[in-house]
């Protein structure tokens, strides 16, 4: 056996794949014991990729990577499923009591759904699921109420934006027009890399808002990712808000990122 | 937390599992961005097939094989015109070069080693060498005998090296650098 084949022998067969008893292994291993020259290129072979690995592996994890997995996973499972009925005869006393729980359960339910219909509050995930909608056709407008005309209504505060994102026909809407509760519009604005991100805004009298957002500003907010929509919501002057992008939550990460070099 | 006689639960997969995950979809996409979004996706699928894995000691290579799955999807759509949403918003942390500094290595010029592969070189590659899986769990993963996962990894592992060599000594890589098949 020559060098070049005593060579690519011992490329092909390194790790648990070199089978002691393969006459080629044994004999390009032979080989590498009486040639200086193949134990070089091999040693060198093997420090090099010793280098290789330890530069591959040295990839830094993003902060709360793991929190923002387990929050999409939690999103995802949902509510733990019903056990399977159980029809034993032993249970049918039991059941019959559920079923004036459950009885019980729908009356409560009833009179919350009229509190909260004369309340007129919406959940936070219905928002969101409205604007996805929206963010699918690639439209702007209200969600839920009234007309709307995107040239003549514009949003005043916006808090803690950087000014390279722009924020089409809002300043003034929620002021000039009460009425009009929870309003959508498309924003953009530069990433760091010069892209054009685009993505949807909404804002929402928090009064209007169940279930909203603990975050007091977007720069404090966690990113969700869920069914192909990242979405940032957070808290703030009374108001809710919530950007949405397509894909991933680099976006919003990065958008978050200029707000905190802006705000500092 | 599981052990290897109970039932896999995502939640643990998650915690178990993630940063190999995303070590393994950023050198195939080689953006922070398309590998957070590739590991989110890999285990909200999982969520939705956890009744296909039988033996949480293989969850690992599950996990892997969903991950790598998703990433030929993007190619694939890629292809149709869609282009990979924040592809240039989010640049990698530079890891310690000291560490590789006697061959000159450094981590983008490894990207774009790795990059230049072919997909079929570049998984197995990042499986056995930095991930340390088997011949024989990468063969599984990628559906092709051991011998193809072999000859696959001498080729490129040998044209990664060529090429890294050739940056340390020539100046930049050549993006455009393809093995031949």
């Amino acid at each position: 056996m020559d060098c070049n084949e005593a060579l690519a022998k011992l490329e092909l067969s390194r790790s648990e794949a070199c089978a002691d008893g393969d006459p080629e292994w044994v004999a390009a291993s032979a080989h590498l014991a009486e040639c200086a020259r193949c134990r070089t290129v091999v040693t060198h072979r093997e420090e090099m990729d010793r280098a290789i690995a330890t530069v591959c592996r040295d990839v830094p994890i993003p902060a709360g990577l793991e929190d923002r997995l387990l929050e999409a996973v939690g999103a995802e499972l949902g509510p733990k499923p019903v056990p399977p009925r159980d029809n034993s005869a032993s249970q049918k006393r039991r059941r019959s009591v559920g079923r004036v729980a459950a009885a019980a359960g729908l009356l409560c339910l009833a009179a919350v759904g009229l509190f909260m219909f004369a309340n007129a509050r919406i959940s936070l995930d219905h928002v969101t699921q409205a604007a996805v909608r929206r963010l699918d056709a690639q439209t702007a407008g209200p969600l839920f109420t009234g007309d709307y005309d995107p040239q003549r209504f514009v949003l005043h505060e916006l808090p803690n934006l950087p000014p390279s994102m722009r924020m089409d026909a809002f300043r003034d809407l929620l002021p000039q027009r009460p009425e009009l509760a929870i309003a959508v519009s498309q924003f953009e604005f530069r990433s760091g890399g010069g892209g054009l991100v685009r993505g949807v805004l909404i804002v929402a009298p928090e009064g209007r808002i169940s279930g909203g957002p603990a975050a007091g500003s977007i720069s404090a907010a966690t990113p969700v990712y869920h069914s192909g929509i990242s979405s940032v919501a957070w808290n703030n002057g009374g108001y809710v808000y919530v950007c949405m992008v397509h894909g991933g939550d680099g976006p919003l990460r990065e958008l978050q990122r200029q707000v905190r070099e802006q705000t500092t | 937390m599981s052990d290897a006689h109970s039932s896999p639960n995502v939640i643990d997969l998650v915690r178990q599992h993630h940063a190999l995950l995303f070590r393994y979809a950023y050198r195939l996409t080689g953006s922070v961005t398309d590998a957070e979004d590739l590991t989110q996706e890999t285990y909200l699928q999982a969520c939705r097939k956890l009744d296909q894995l039988r033996d949480v000691q293989r969850a690992k290579g599950w996990l892997c094989t969903i991950l790598r799955n998703r990433y030929l999807k993007r190619l694939r759509d890629n292809e149709q015109g869609e282009l990979p949403l924040g592809d240039k918003l989010a640049t990698i942390a530079e890891p310690n070069p000291a560490k590789a500094a006697a061959f000159g290595i450094d981590s983008d010029q490894l990207q774009a080693a790795l990059g230049a592969l072919p997909e079929q070189f570049r998984s197995p590659l990042i499986l056995f060498y930095f991930e340390e899986f088997s011949y024989q769990e990468i063969a599984d993963q990628m559906d092709v005998p051991v011998g193809t996962v072999m000859s696959r990894l001498s080729r490129g592992n040998a044209h990664l090296r060529r090429t890294l060599l050739d940056a340390a000594h020539y100046g930049p890589l050549n993006n455009s650098a393809a093995i031949s098949m």
